[in-house]
């Protein structure tokens, strides 16, 4: 379920709770535990509307899948901080 | 980006230092890794996650990979100038076919200094790592960025 509302507001952008009940065969109630919970992790948040709350996606998560090279870098710092312990001892 | 470059310097003579990057138990030791043999020019050495015996923290987080299996292709050997070999970047995935996949380069180029041996690492190749690839170095991160992976590769099959 999680997943289907995540490709949704990915391919649909921002969309109240009642756009993405509609159609999923899965109950409001049950679609708004799923959405908190991503909201805990940090993948998606909500905005207030008029009346309705809108569910979006952030960005910042998907952002930083592509500091893949960062990542790499510091596990270079990291195993090299480790070669020159090994060396040095 | 296309490449990582790292420069160190290392308090210990060129030859102890080239002995640690060639010998494959000693490689193995403080990146690790455990190797299933020598290192030779261009011949592929299989390796398996083991964690590193130099650092407790850092073993700690190698644990999730523990038994994991890669292989390494040995490019160049240069006693106590340059050793590079091919692998591919990040974390290893378990069944994951990456026989036609794009590898990386990785030189370490030894010089001698006054205080020791400057070590440069350099890796390079990333461009043609697909961007899928690079989304699974996160998924260890927590469970949040499978979500994300996923998305990411139904994104790019779009793009595709």
């Amino acid at each position: 379920v999680r997943l289907r509302l995540v490709h949704r507001l990915c391919d649909r952008g921002p969309a109240s709770i009642t756009n993405l009940t509609a159609g999923s065969g899965v109950t409001r109630q049950a679609i708004t535990k799923h959405l908190r919970l991503m909201e805990n992790s940090g993948l998606v948040r909500c905005a207030r509307q008029g009346r309705e709350s809108v569910w979006y996606l952030d960005p910042t998560h998907i952002e930083d899948a592509r500091r893949y090279i960062d990542i790499i870098s510091r596990q270079w710092d990291s195993a090299l901080a480790r070669l020159r312990d090994f060396v040095e001892r | 980006m296309d490449r990582i470059e790292k420069k160190i310097l290392l308090r210990a003579p060129r030859k102890r230092v080239w002995r640690a990057l060639i010998d494959s138990a000693e490689f193995g030791s403080w990146f690790g890794i455990k190797f299933d043999g020598p290192f030779n020019r261009g011949e592929v050495v299989h390796a398996t996650i083991v964690g590193t015996a130099v650092d407790a923290e850092v073993a700690k987080g190698q644990k999730q990979y523990e038994g994991l299996r890669f292989e390494v292709t040995i490019d160049r050997i240069e006693p106590e100038r340059v050793f590079s070999f091919r692998w591919h970047p990040g974390p290893p995935e378990p069944g994951a076919d990456l026989s036609q996949e794009p590898t990386t380069l990785v030189v370490f180029t030894l010089e001698h200094v006054p205080d020791g041996t400057m070590l440069t690492v350099t890796e390079s190749g990333f461009d043609k790592i697909p961007l899928a690839r690079r989304a699974k170095a996160f998924t260890s991160n927590d469970q949040g960025w499978s979500i994300v992976v996923t998305l990411l590769e139904k994104h790019l099959a779009q793009a595709a």
